[in-house]
């Protein structure tokens, strides 16, 4: 694939090159999941 | 797990469809207000899920035709103005008493309540039930979009897979035309630029 041949290139001139990797995606996946627990918790410790 | 990902994800776009189309009935949609409440703190949840087990089909949607990415940008755009004037057009309007008796919530059978605007106010069911219709609309909207991308991801990295290589290339770079005839997925070598 192109973008992996000169993923420097592409990280330069795309700025949305971050949505080709799925490293990406999953640490949206563990952000938000975190995010979504923590205010989970948070509001059973506070009922 | 990418299809109980999926199967959430419209789980939880059909509720959201359910309220927002509810919200334009002539009943009374005083339900919606708690689910709406419930299915907008959850959607971070299952959208999270998606976005975790999902990520090689959410990696093709950069590899979607230039026209399309343009409509999803433009429609990306279009909603959040769409949501932030109907943002600035709730602080115009009475806001909705506190739901009673529930989780967080006052005792029932007060005359003066809080809104959600943290101001006291005069209990009236018909502004009440005006205040819930929008609010449930404006809430149940991000899950609407979220839901929206992961399913549309789902779907179309199936299709992509069968029809020629997912590769990164960017926007309206040569898609569908010399690699159209590729039969092999994912072919990380050997490929003429």
């Amino acid at each position: 694939m192109n973008s992996e041949r000169y993923p420097r290139y592409y990280a330069m001139t795309d700025p949305f090159h971050w949505s080709t990797s799925k490293v990406y995606w999953r640490l949206t996946g563990v952000v938000f999941g975190g995010l979504a627990f923590t205010f989970a918790g948070l509001i059973l410790i506070v009922r | 797990m990418r299809h109980v990902a999926a199967g959430l994800a419209v789980a939880w776009l059909a509720g959201a469809a359910v309220i927002e189309v509810g919200s334009y009935l002539p009943v009374d949609s005083e339900w919606s207000l708690l689910p709406t409440a419930t299915l907008f703190g959850s959607s971070f949840l299952v959208a999270a899920f998606g976005a975790f087990f999902m990520a090689p089909e959410l990696t093709v949607i950069r590899t979607w035709p230039a026209s399309t990415l343009r409509w999803l940008r433009g429609l990306g755009a279009a909603w959040l103005i769409y949501t932030a004037i109907w943002f600035v057009v709730l602080f115009t309007i009475p806001g909705v008493p506190t739901h009673c008796g529930t989780l967080g919530s006052p005792e029932c059978g007060h005359t003066y309540v809080f809104n959600n605007h943290g101001a006291l106010t005069v209990t009236d069911r018909a502004g009440f039930i005006a205040g819930v219709r929008i609010l449930v609309r404006v809430f149940a909207s991000p899950t609407v979009a979220a839901m929206s991308i992961i399913l549309a991801a789902y779907w179309v990295k199936g299709r992509l897979v069968r029809r020629d290589t997912p590769s990164a290339v960017g926007p309206g770079d040569r898609l569908g035309s010399d690699r159209s005839s590729s039969t092999e997925p994912y072919p990380l070598s050997g490929q003429s630029d």
